[in-house]
């Protein structure tokens, strides 16, 4: 629970992993080239003293991620968002045991998610049952632009999709978070568009679909499409760290969720190890619209920072939250 | 042609070639690595700010800067390369073979990139149309509200940002006369009356969205590329982040852009 002013902060980073991008693990010059985009987004993006060498930034294991998670970041409790990308990493990028296992070993601080991957089809819907019975999901992590084969992406309202999006209702699996990436099949289009996410939001309203760093780069595609569907909500991965480099931009980009989505729909996440939590939920509770821009967006309320940071993925997971990191009758007011 | 000559032809003529997604010429963004041009040869190196922006814009901004090197008079040999890509080595090889979108993609083009490029167009053209009418809201505040749909053209002051505008629209086929109403969807038709204010906000997001991209793409290409600050300009037109951040790289160089002040939302 992060403490300020007075104020608790029950603490949901919605988004982290446990990656392993080391030369050993790479299968190509993809997977090179997939961690090194993502050092250019830590580097770019985080204040100097949170900067972490190229080194520890390939792996950094449970123990580390325990560390920067729950004893300096802050977090209460964590959800692993994996990413397979089979096609770049020999024993895929996200560690499926290894962040299992510190799951089971700290009960109660970590929810595992895994990922499906609709083009293996029969197979790969008989691996999704057996994936929820083991792992006990509660959610799970799209990037329709994994690579396999010669197809290079899969959209939400594919009709394989569509078949395991029923296998998870079905099963119990009820949030679907959604990261939209490059390549899709055919190029034509832009596969950064969430057409396909408005309408399997359309046809799936028990299930919650969570589109990470909220849209972007489409930030406009999203807020229109999460302002129809009711259970089409935001992550603030890579948007959040915009509040170091860029506040007044970000000032923009939560000024405007809030006014589509609500205060209701709008999930912290670190994207760990991509950053780390500790500096952003300290910033994030300390951060307010600058002076000249409150004619167009209105300050924030801490009910709704508390919300953001962990209330609303609380209420989604179904996490305790201890009656001091609950919204006062005040504070709802 | 002389070597010079032919250069300052060949940057020219890469001006006139646009990021689409972010609605700026590929030269002010910083994406020409290097240009040489000698005795009719022309090689242009051409890089992104990760090795995963999209792969569709990348062919397109690479073949766009080879159709508008080769149009030319002087230019013999005209041979463009992306670096660094994920798919460098298909789009270069498409490239060097003229093979075209389908001839480079195979089986991921179904037909062609109209479609990719006109939705850039409307959106670059939503945006404009937000950053003229808003700052005639904060000059004639009166304005506000529903009246905003009788603004027409000729009631935007001559600014950048209304000449901006003017060139969007002449992009999308909208009419360009001052008579015109200036608060349109992509087809140039006005609004419902009741429509005018969350349309203009929407519109408002566009916009942040695409100066938001943009930041953030420059933010990257210096990171990417220590010293690459130097040959971007700064965009203009967006008021959301007069100071542009630093970001804190080890061995990161000068983020500082040269001082021009030519208007890069041309």
């Amino acid at each position: 629970m992060y403490r300020k002013d007075g104020e608790n902060y029950f603490i949901v980073d919605a988004h982290v992993a446990l990656w392993d991008a080391r030369p050993d693990n790479q299968r190509n010059i993809h997977g090179k080239q997939f961690i090194d985009c993502f050092y250019d987004y830590h580097r770019n993006l985080s204040p100097e003293p949170e900067l972490w060498p190229y080194e520890d930034y390939l792996y950094y294991g449970g123990e580390r991620l325990m560390k920067d998670l729950f004893v300096d970041g802050h977090v209460d409790h964590a959800i692993f968002q994996p990413a397979r990308l089979g096609a770049f990493y020999r024993t895929g990028f996200g560690q499926t045991e290894e962040a299992f296992a510190l799951t089971r070993k700290h009960p109660g601080k970590l929810t595992y998610n895994h990922y499906f991957d609709p083009r293996f089809e029969e197979a790969g819907l008989r691996q999704l049952r057996e994936d929820a019975a083991r792992f006990g999901l509660k959610g799970v992590k799209l990037y329709t632009a994994e690579w396999k084969g010669d197809s290079r992406g899969y959209k939400l309202d594919d009709p394989w999709t569509y078949r395991y999006l029923e296998a998870c209702r079905e099963l119990g699996i009820r949030n679907i978070h959604i990261h939209k990436g490059p390549t899709i099949r055919p190029l034509d289009r832009d596969a950064f568009d969430v057409a396909d996410v408005d309408k399997a939001a359309t046809d799936f309203t028990d299930l919650n679909f969570v589109v990470e760093h909220c849209g972007l780069p489409r930030l406009e595609d999203f807020c229109w499409i999460a302002t129809q569907e009711p259970n089409v909500h935001a992550g603030l991965a890579v948007a959040i760290p915009f509040m170091h480099t860029r506040p007044r931009y970000f000032a923009q980009i939560i000024g405007e969720l809030l006014y589509w989505l609500g205060e209701d729909r709008i999930q912290f996440s670190s994207d760990y190890a991509l950053w780390t939590p500790k500096w952003l939920v300290e910033r994030f509770v300390d951060f307010t619209i600058p002076e000249d821009m409150t004619d167009e967006y209105p300050q924030l309320t801490v009910a709704q920072k508390k919300k953001i940071l962990g209330l609303n993925a609380a209420a989604m997971y179904g996490i305790d939250v201890p009656a001091e990191g609950r919204l006062s009758e005040r504070a709802v007011a | 042609m002389w070597a010079a000559q032919l250069g300052a032809a060949a940057r020219a003529a890469l001006d006139t070639v646009h990021d689409p997604e972010l609605d700026e010429p590929i030269t002010d963004l910083g994406f020409v690595r290097s240009l040489t041009a000698d005795d009719g040869r022309i090689t242009v190196h051409l890089r992104l700010p990760t090795s995963f922006c999209s792969p569709n814009f990348a062919y397109l901004m690479a073949s766009d800067a080879k159709d508008a090197l080769s149009a030319l008079p002087g230019a013999r040999e005209v041979t463009v390369l992306l670096d660094d890509h994920h798919d460098s080595d298909l789009i270069n090889r498409g490239l060097a073979a003229d093979a075209g979108y389908r001839g480079t993609f195979g089986h991921e083009a179904e037909r062609d990139l109209e479609e990719l490029r006109e939705v850039f167009r409307r959106k670059a053209h939503t945006a404009a149309m937000e950053r003229a009418l808003s700052a005639l809201l904060r000059a004639r505040p009166e304005l506000s509200g529903e009246r905003l749909g009788d603004v027409v053209l000729g009631d935007l002051p001559d600014t950048p940002a209304a000449r901006a505008l003017l060139r969007r629209r002449a992009a999308l086929g909208l009419g360009t006369g001052p008579a015109e109403p200036a608060l349109v969807d992509d087809a140039g038709r006005p609004f419902p009356p009741g429509e005018i204010p969350l349309r203009l906000r929407f519109a408002r997001s566009v916009r942040i969205s695409i100066d938001g991209n943009a930041h953030f793409c420059r933010g990257l290409l210096r990171t990417r590329y220590p010293g690459s600050g130097a040959d971007q300009a700064p965009r203009s037109g967006d008021d959301g982040n007069p100071v542009d951040g630093t970001p804190a790289a080890p061995g990161r160089a000068s983020a500082g852009a040269p001082s021009t002040t030519k208007e890069t939302l041309a």
